[in-house]
């Protein structure tokens, strides 16, 4: 069944072609708020009031735009509100909170992989919110500046110049961090990865 | 850097399938061709996103996601039946209508009524009619009074203390004012007096008839 079955269903108050819509987005809708609030258990909640206040609210849906984008506005706004309410700009994330992701790898290569996604997730946090949805929307959600304009508001030619902003931001980020790394700490785990840079 | 790289570099992320028009695209494959800066900027740029691609957030397994919906389906339920009530407020739109309308009527019959009671066509008070009452209240002052005596213990304290206030809540003006005493009832105001107040008092009378007076300048203060 499509979305906007799906959709048409729920607004007539149809309660299991909702719970249908929630399973279907439900990983994506935590994704994205694991990524803006860093914590993972804020973000079940945050995901949780996302998709509730989604079906209280379904009814004022217009179907102009897809329900997957309107959906991810709802989530965006929980975020940004938890965010501000925590005061939790820029402030740096314990990464522990998180849960990295394995690759099965060896031990070593393992502990590797998670230090450099450890430097990414705090390098994502040094980002401003709008830019930090921007590239979580761009790069793991994979919508086009257009649809990231409809969920974040602004112009698609904003989102791109965040897009951009946030992409070099990063990079001197996590380049800064290797440098640091190389001078604190010259091992021979590390250094491979420098020179690689 | 060259000004055509600070141009072009932000437009790198894009590069080579982002959504640029075609002139951009080939401009910029060129110069990234030719430009070494701008291919280690290109490198750079594309080991982030690859590193964020790299790196998703864990899916936190079957049984959190069992938990998840378990929680969403109670809320959803509690939420559905707490609806009805809860959008009534915003879907009654029309139910609001009686006061959009009322306010604004209102504000309007408010201004009707204060332009009608301020402004130029409004009712004249009767000049006429506040001329003849204020001798009437000033004719009654002295009535609460005994007559003006030269003894002043003659007056009671508490009713002086009635007296001087009213003076002094109609500015002051009252004691300079003259007091006609022409309405008065003689022989009642002769009946409360004693002999030397009576002898007093009719000779200030006379004195004043002689002078072709009638009314006779009494002064609250000159009483006390």
């Amino acid at each position: 069944m499509t979305d906007d079955q799906l959709v048409a269903r729920a607004q007539e108050g149809d309660l299991p072609a909702f719970e249908e819509l929630v399973k279907k987005y439900q990983r994506e809708v935590y994704g994205l708020a694991c990524r803006m609030v860093s914590d993972a258990e804020e973000a079940k909640d945050l995901s949780q009031q996302a998709f509730l206040q989604a079906f209280v609210n379904i009814k004022s849906f217009r179907r102009d735009a897809q329900f997957r984008t309107w959906l991810f506005r709802i989530a965006i706004n929980q975020c940004y509100n938890f965010l501000k309410g925590r005061k939790k700009f820029g402030d740096p994330i314990d990464c522990g909170e998180l849960n990295l992701a394995g690759e099965g790898a060896s031990p070593e290569a393992e502990l590797i992989t998670q230090d450099d996604r450890r430097r990414l997730y705090e390098a994502m946090t040094q980002l401003p919110t709008k830019q930090r949805a921007v590239i979580t929307l761009k790069i793991e959600q994979g919508l086009s500046y257009e649809e990231i304009s409809q969920v974040l508001g602004g112009t698609a030619g904003a989102a791109r110049v965040n897009y951009c902003q946030a992409l070099k931001t990063l990079k001197k980020y996590m380049k800064s961090e290797d440098d640091h790394e190389v001078a604190m700490r010259p091992s021979a785990a590390v250094a491979p990865r420098a020179s690689r840079r | 850097m060259k000004w055509q790289c600070a141009l072009l570099q932000r437009w790198l992320p894009e590069h080579p399938d982002g959504d640029l028009p075609a002139w951009r695209k080939r401009w910029l494959k060129a110069h990234v061709a030719q430009c070494p800066a701008c291919r280690r900027e290109l490198a750079a740029l594309r080991e982030v996103v690859t590193a964020i691609q790299a790196a998703p957030a864990k899916d936190p397994g079957a049984e959190f996601w069992q938990e998840f919906s378990r929680e969403m389906h109670v809320k959803l339920v509690q939420a559905a039946q707490a609806g009805p009530a809860a959008s009534r407020p915003s879907s009654s739109r029309w139910g609001r209508l009686p006061y959009l309308v009322g306010a604004p009527a209102l504000a309007i019959l408010l201004v009707w009524v204060a332009v009608q009671l301020t402004g130029p066509g409004s009712p004249v008070p009767n000049q006429a009619l506040l001329k003849r009452k204020a001798p009437v209240q000033m004719a009654a002052v002295p009535r609460r009074a005994p007559a003006p005596s030269p003894k002043l213990g003659a007056v009671p304290a508490g009713e002086l203390a009635e007296f001087v206030p009213v003076a002094l809540d109609e500015g002051g003006a009252m004691p300079t004012e003259e007091m006609d005493i022409s309405g008065w009832d003689l022989d009642l105001e002769l009946a409360g007096m004693t002999n030397q107040e009576k002898e007093t008092f009719l000779k200030r009378v006379n004195q004043r008839a002689k002078d072709g007076s009638c009314a006779e300048e009494l002064s609250l203060y000159s009483w006390a």
